[in-house]
């Protein structure tokens, strides 16, 4: 195949077939494209021409070159998801050569800690919830001065948030379910205290700020007293917005942390990981 | 140079009278009265006394029916695009369009003015301005080329009939058609044209026929179907002996003026065709018959399947695309290739890979992308 064609494309040209063959999942003749491409600074710039050049590296497994391309050129918003999947599927496969076994959601959490996402792919906005950090606390503020919002308070706080009406709604009736829950939990748990059946119990990072498990990524060593932990940490939390104050559902409750799917991104955040999985229906 | 002095009427107008088949805005003052007195038709239809009633479905709202404001005085006007009360667009159980292959990997979306074909331009003189040509001459051309497709489009395609219930595509009637053959029938005097016309029809609310005015709507779409897969390749055969002439002495002075612009195109269209994971879908804001007309007298009708024309006229491109992607799936790879302007953000809004028209140069770059397989 002659390097000829290549001159004859206009940047925006060679940008419409990388997007072509990318979306048509044609990496192989993408990879020969790309390399017969003039060495020209200007094009090998633009971004649909990186991107392309990232999903190949990617696809050809040269992990090297994909962090590369991905760490040192700045992309923009609408491209940061696939760019963000590439970074992060890459980590894990190399993490589980390593490792000789498959990651699981642990693993998977302390590669995402150790590899975190540069900036050029990602705009620092906590994404493992549905709504953004800066909207939760607005709306947990709120919920500590009146949990029961008016129509017009709503709205209000809708707008503040950059949410629906709706959203607003739902994110306070569950607020509250979830209090009420806790609260029952808490005062059945208070109650079979001294059963000394911690296994239900177990939700390690109760004291936030430390590292999230100390032993292997399957199993959860139950923390000394869950009860008191829990319990400091709804009475605690209540005054502080600005660490996350959700009622510990998960930690007396029918769920181990087994079954914690979520993703806890950051140390205190992952106290939430069954009440993400839950926010995810909000939407957004 | 071949100017055809049949038509009178079309040649007394100082500035294109059809021009507002181009501007939305103004589609609705094109004069009605021209098709009466049978002007520039070969077959006259007969008036008749009958007064149909026509009923009024005030009610109906497809989801095509948001549309742009200029159309909306289209809407009102006479008759409202059949079917209305059945389902159109996305989901319609009576499409008959062929269902897409199996093994289809890339549709190519194309517009078809100054992509395809040079015809606006011609008729403005910014094709002459631009790549500099004799400006009369241009514009000559393109008033035979523009008297061509109406004849055509009159003559064949009822566009007298039709032009005020422009579809988007050529099967959104289908659904009224009760599959007669029409073999005999005879479509000058089944009291269509009469009930199109009558002045009931442009009252302000819309009136429209009833089952039996919808199915002769629908049969007229049918037929122009068989038309065009008789004739999509042989438009001469269509056309008859003297008009062929004169057909191919325009066509080729065009080709001449326009460098081959159309030959051009067709490389990249034939190379489309010939794959059998891709195919070549038209979108234009051209109404749909005149669309036709142009893709028969373009020879482009073995690129394009007629079910693969939409006419964005009433609806727009942006949700003639998404007409496009319903149809087609989404595991498919959508590639538009246009000159600027809607097309491109419509392409945009669907994350569609744009390619785009704006001289010689750039089809040549996609008949190569297409050659090299990099497309």
């Amino acid at each position: 195949m002659s390097i000829l064609p290549s001159f004859g494309f206009t940047q925006e040209q060679v940008a419409c077939v990388c997007e072509v063959l990318q979306q048509g999942g044609n990496l192989e003749r993408l990879g020969r494209f790309l390399w017969s491409l003039p060495a020209c600074d200007h094009l090998h710039k633009n971004e649909s021409v990186l991107k392309a050049k990232a999903v190949v590296a990617f696809h050809r497994g040269n992990f090297r070159e994909l962090y590369k391309i991905l760490e040192s050129h700045q992309f923009s918003p609408h491209n940061h998801p696939k760019l963000q999947q590439l970074w992060l599927k890459a980590h894990y496969v190399e993490a589980e050569k390593l490792r000789g076994r498959p990651l699981g959601a642990v693993g998977k959490y302390r590669v995402r800690r150790k590899f975190p996402l540069p900036r050029t792919i990602w705009d620092g906005e906590e994404t493992s919830y549905c709504f953004k950090e800066k909207s939760r606390g607005v709306l947990r503020e709120w919920y500590t001065h009146n949990p029961y919002p008016s129509p017009r308070e709503k709205r209000e706080l809708a707008e503040a948030t950059g949410l629906t009406t709706t959203q607003v709604s739902n994110w306070f009736k569950n607020r509250r379910q979830r209090d009420r829950a806790a609260e029952a939990k808490e005062r059945e748990n208070s109650e079979n205290n001294n059963s000394g059946n911690n296994k239900q119990n177990q939700l390690s990072p109760l004291d936030g700020g430390k590292s999230l498990m100390s032993s292997s990524e399957d199993e959860f060593s139950p923390p000394q007293s869950p009860d008191q932990n829990s319990l400091l940490l709804l009475q605690g939390n209540m005054s502080h917005p600005g660490v996350s104050s959700y009622p510990m559902t998960g930690l007396g409750g029918a769920q181990p942390l087994h079954g914690m799917h979520g993703h806890p991104h950051q140390l205190q955040d992952s106290l939430l990981g069954p009440l993400t999985s839950s926010l995810v229906d909000l939407g957004s | 140079m071949i100017l055809s002095m049949d038509y009178p009427s079309y040649t007394t107008f100082g500035q294109n009278q059809y021009a507002q088949y181009y501007s939305a805005s103004t589609y609705g003052t094109y004069m009605t009265s021209n098709s009466m007195d049978g002007t520039g038709s070969s077959s006259a239809y007969q008036l008749q006394d009958s007064n149909p009633v026509m009923t009024v479905q005030a009610n109906e709202l497809q989801p095509e029916d948001t549309v742009q404001s200029p159309m909306k005085e289209l809407d009102d006007r006479g008759c409202r695009s059949g079917g209305g009360a059945k389902a159109r667009g996305r989901g319609r159980k009576n499409n008959p369009s062929p269902p897409p292959d199996s093994d289809l990997e890339r549709v190519f979306v194309w517009d078809l003015d100054e992509t395809i074909i040079v015809f606006h331009s011609l008729l403005t003189g910014s094709y002459a301005q631009k790549y500099g040509k004799d400006p009369p001459m241009a514009v000559t051309l393109g008033l035979r080329m523009e008297e061509m497709i109406f004849n055509l489009a009159d003559t064949h395609l009822f566009f007298n009939d039709l032009e005020e219930c422009d579809q988007v595509h050529i099967d959104d009637v289908s659904s009224d058609d009760n599959g007669q053959d029409l073999s005999t029938y005879s479509f000058a005097t089944d009291g269509f044209h009469a009930a199109a016309t009558s002045a009931s029809l442009c009252l302000a609310t819309g009136v429209r026929g009833g089952v039996d005015w919808m199915r002769k709507l629908a049969f007229r779409y049918r037929r122009v179907k068989e038309m065009y897969s008789t004739y999509k390749n042989n438009v001469g055969g269509l056309l008859g002996p003297a008009k062929r002439d004169a057909w191919l002495q325009l066509r080729a002075e065009v080709e001449a003026l326009t460098d081959s612009w159309l030959t051009n195109a067709l490389k990249s269209l034939s190379i489309i065709s010939s794959r059998s994971n891709c195919v070549n879908v038209l979108v234009t804001t051209t109404q749909l018959i005149p669309a036709v007309a142009k893709v028969l007298l373009y020879s482009l009708g073995s690129a394009f399947p007629i079910e693969n024309i939409y006419s964005a006229t009433k609806i727009g491109k942006e949700s003639c695309f998404e007409r496009i992607v319903s149809r087609f799936g989404t595991n498919i790879t959508y590639v538009v290739v246009g000159d600027g302007r809607d097309e491109e953000h419509a392409a945009s809004q669907h994350n569609m890979p744009f390619w785009r028209i704006s001289s010689h140069s750039d089809l040549l770059a996609l008949h190569q992308a297409l050659e090299f397989e990099y497309l």
